[in-house]
């Protein structure tokens, strides 16, 4: 006989953090987009490569908009951590304040990338460089798109009163998509803005 | 005791009426056209991922038959050169794309949770929005066909063919999008097996438990999480350089046709395994059945399953070594082609094996298993000739390597598929399908193709390229083709017999009675056709064949499969831990829900939006789409995705 089934524990019931199905769909997705960026990447040094140096427009993208836009994506991420750790303890003003933030400073950024986009000389058909900057940089931007969008849904669906220490699992699903958005941003920034100057 | 919707102790009894009475009155899809729209039932899915991919599989035909008549002769025009394009790209299109790999996630969807001992798969909606969604891109790459402009650049598509300079129609716009939307379904189909195996598995279902169809689908799932982005994106790269002028594959700006076919190829190897592997799990767990004991070899097997894929990854260079690639880089992958040959042997051997040491019982479903032993052979040599690099530079784009293709994905494909619904429409639909009609169909499709492709390897040595539309008399091809053109319909009659059988048996076929073929995996367990819960009791499996145990003695303790844990607090089923199977939560599941059709519905409209310019669509498209995925994600209290309210 089969003691194993028989003393069964107590065992959480429903969509529990961590052991969510939710949380494990989250987690593949962000496998296959990371290797769609890993894919445009290695298009990237493909170019370099075949290209050989005179592929680089004159003036290389500045960091002028760049630079704080990045600072401010990487600061979203302790704001981040502030809301999911709310939510796990069930605090949620902390809740609230880290999804505030996070949302504030998400928004920053995209703007902050669309103003470096109204004042960068390249466009889209400046040859390869031109090519692949607004993809990489525009594919990234639709992943951003997606992220302050579901904060915007926790922030309200948080005000509602929906989450507590048992109940979080959509809290910590979509911190686990907002730290793959902040980490494809910075390779991102480093490809495009950092390593054509170190050239 | 604490609140037991936020945790408790699953009971532990055996099921009785007034509980399964209750569990029906959980499950079942409300009747109608309102149950068809909004069902979430895997089965339900599993069927109909079935029947459009066959659909597909007739029109791949049909195409492929046109082209049989245009080439039965020389100089014949039963199609024309530019409509020969369109029917040789959307004939393998339809093959490799809509029929090869969504026939087997027919039958994954089905068989997993039956055979994992599980209610659902991991998630239910995102399976119908991956159905819901294959269709729709099915029918958007068909549209091009519609109106004269279906894909024509090959299933492969190689810039710069493609490119708008030599290909203004809309023909590679249709190809572009399409893809990249069906491939949205197939990445979600893929995470939902992924997390289904790892989640919700029946207490005791160990990894080195699962049947071998399971390995196949998760190791054709993680393939394509991590294959299916490169092939989306390179579609998505050609389509920005026809619409909006960047430069990634346009020569004279120094862009680079290769990258097209390393995106390409990256993904569409892999890829190649993904029709195979989970078609080899068919047989690995539908061929022991009929030899009356177990598979020989069932680790190794499991093992070369996921060998060959990691392999499979590092092989795609194979496809481009007539390309000028640097020499170094053909030693390397020629090398990886052969060595890939070694795991293939180690299913073939084991298949042979339980052949040989097991009591055969000669049915139609074990005929098509053991006919494709044969085929692999011959598709696996011929492989593994162009594997070899001064071969294949003889060989590439001729005849020899069509007759490659159709050897691996007719043999290894089809001819499992067809056993597999042999097999498994008893469980289908309660009625097993006629076995004398079943031997002419065996038969009448093994000698149509031997004879359709056998002689086509000759055509290819003798030097007819592939692709061309006509040829002329002078070059000794005609009767070769004659022969191959007779052999394609009489293959292709052999493939009807197979939907009169379905066609009869659903009427008048012998009633089944839960396992027919007395065979030893947990699907055979519950009720042909089982009931929308699956599993009464959740059952607790202690072995690999659980429907066998008594009989091979090969462990103490038994699986249970009457007395089981009852869950039935709303659509429950018990999560497991991903590499032993204990139990550690009990997930709440959700129930029917139009949400995955309305979001296909959104999706098309903002294809269809950026497929003719029409951006207003596209964007009302994508607003469709967010208020579905909004109301699907909305947490809810039955699926204990919010606070439980005490009143
Ligand atoms: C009645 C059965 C079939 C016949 C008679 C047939 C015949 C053909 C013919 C005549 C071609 C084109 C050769 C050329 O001009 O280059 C072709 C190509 C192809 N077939 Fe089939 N075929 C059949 C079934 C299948 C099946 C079941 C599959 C896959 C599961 C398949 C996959 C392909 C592929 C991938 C190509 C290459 C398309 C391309 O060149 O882009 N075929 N087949």
């Amino acid at each position: 006989m089969s003691e194993t089934a028989r003393s069964l524990p107590v065992l959480p019931v429903g969509t529990p953090g961590r052991r969510s199905l939710g949380w494990w769909g989250m987690l593949w997705a962000i496998v296959t987009e990371g290797t769609l960026f890993a894919y445009l990447l290695f298009s990237y040094g493909y170019f370099a490569v075949q290209l050989a140096g005179n592929w680089m427009p004159r003036q290389v993208p500045p960091l002028r908009l760049a630079l704080p836009g990045i600072v401010l994506l990487v600061i979203s991420v302790p704001a981040m951590w502030l809301g999911s750790f709310g939510a796990r303890r069930g605090r949620t003003v902390a809740l609230l304040i880290g999804l505030v933030l996070a949302l504030a400073l998400g928004a920053a950024f995209g703007v902050l990338q669309g103003l470096d986009w109204r004042s960068e000389p390249l466009t889209l058909r400046q040859g390869e460089f031109g090519s692949v900057y607004y993809t990489l940089t525009g594919l990234h931007l639709a992943h951003l798109a997606a992220g302050l969008l579901g904060l915007l849904l926790m922030l309200i669906w948080s005000a509602l009163g929906y989450f507590d220490a048992r109940r979080h699992a959509p809290v910590l699903i979509l911190a686990a998509y907002w730290y793959f958005v902040v980490v494809v941003g910075v390779t991102v920034f480093v490809a495009l803005y950092v390593l054509p100057r170190v050239w | 005791m604490a609140d037991p919707e936020l945790e408790r102790r699953p009971e532990f009894a055996t099921a009785t009426v007034a509980y399964a009475h209750d569990l029906e009155r959980l499950w079942e899809t409300s009747p109608g056209i309102a149950g068809w729209l909004s069902t979430v039932d895997h089965k339900e899915i599993g069927i109909r991922y079935l029947v459009t991919a066959f659909a597909f599989l007739c029109a791949g035909g049909i195409e492929a038959l046109l082209m049989r008549l245009q080439l039965a002769g020389p100089d014949r025009h039963v199609l024309g050169p530019h409509a020969y394009d369109q029917a040789f790209s959307m004939h393998g299109i339809s093959m490799i794309f809509l029929y090869a790999f969504p026939v087997l996630s027919g039958f994954s969807n089905y068989l997993w949770p039956l055979v994992l001992g599980s209610r659902d798969m991991a998630f239910p909606r995102l399976n119908a929005l991956s159905y819901w969604i294959y269709v729709a891109a099915g029918l958007f790459m068909y549209a091009g066909l519609a109106i004269g402009q279906a894909p024509n650049d090959g299933w492969y598509n190689y810039v710069p063919y493609a490119n708008r300079e030599y290909n203004p129609g809309m023909n590679e716009d249709f190809y572009s999008l399409g893809m990249i939307f069906l491939g949205i379904s197939t990445t979600v189909g893929s995470i939902n097996f992924i997390v289904t195996l790892a989640r919700t598995r029946a207490p005791g279902m160990s990894v080195n438990r699962l049947p071998i169809l399971v390995w196949g689908t998760l190791t054709a799932s993680v393939a394509n999480v991590l294959a299916v982005p490169s092939v989306s994106l390179a579609f998505f790269l050609l389509w920005m350089d026809r619409q909006f002028g960047t430069h990634f594959f346009d020569v004279p700006q120094g862009g680079q046709p290769l990258l097209w076919q390393h995106l390409f190829w990256m993904y569409a190897h892999p890829w190649v395994y993904a029709l195979v592997l989970p078609a080899m799990g068919i047989v690995s767990d539908g061929l022991p059945t009929f030899c009356r004991r177990p598979l020989v070899g069932y680790a190794p097997v499991a093992l070369a399953t996921v060998a060959t894929m990691i392999l499979g990854f590092g092989v795609w260079v194979h496809h481009m070594f007539a390309t000028g690639i640097p020499n170094l880089a053909l030693a390397f992958f020629g090398g990886a082609s052969i060595v890939i040959a070694v795991p293939s042997a180690v299913a073939v051997f084991a298949w042979t094996a339980t052949i040989w040491l097991g009591r055969p019982v000669i049915t139609t479903a074990f005929l098509f298993f053991a006919s494709m032993i044969v085929l692999f052979v011959i598709g696996g040599v011929s492989g593994f000739m162009t594997g070899s690099v001064p071969v294949d530079w003889q060989l590439t784009e001729t005849y020899f390597v069509v007759a490659h293709i159709h050897y691996v994905l007719i043999g290894i494909n089809v001819f499992p598929v067809v056993g597999g619904i042999y097999y498994w429409f008893p469980k289908f639909t309660g009625r097993m399908l006629d076995e004398k009609l079943g031997k002419w169909n065996f038969w009448t499709m093994f000698i149509g193709f031997n004879v359709a492709f056998l002689p086509m390897h000759l055509t290819g040595l003798w030097g007819m390229p592939r692709r061309i539309y006509t040829y002329s008399p002078d070059m000794g091809w005609t009767t070769l083709n004659a022969i191959t053109t007779v052999g394609a319909f009489i293959f292709a009659i052999g493939v009807a017999m197979l939907l009169i059988n379905v066609v009869i048996s659903l009427r008048v076929g012998r009633i089944a009675g839960a396992n027919p073929w007395d065979a030893p995996t947990l699907e055979w367990s519950v009720p042909s056709p089982p009931p929308p819960y699956n599993f009464a009791v959740i059952p607790h499996v202690a072995s690999r064949h659980p429907l066998w145990e008594d009989r091979l003695g090969e462990s103490e303790v038994t699986s249970l499969v009457t007395r089981g844990l009852l869950l039935d607090h709303g659509r429950e089923t018990i999560g497991t831990s991903p590499l032993d199977g204990d139990p550690d939560v009990i997930l709440k599941m959700p129930g029917d829900s139009y949400m995955p059709l309305l979001l296909s519905v959104g999706l098309t409209m903002g294809f269809v939006g950026l497929l003719v310019h029409l951006w207003w669509l596209a964007v009302a498209g994508a607003a469709v789409a967010l208020i579905a995925g909004v109301v699907w994600l909305w947490p809810r209290g039955t699926l204990g995705q919010r606070r439980v309210r005490h009143v």
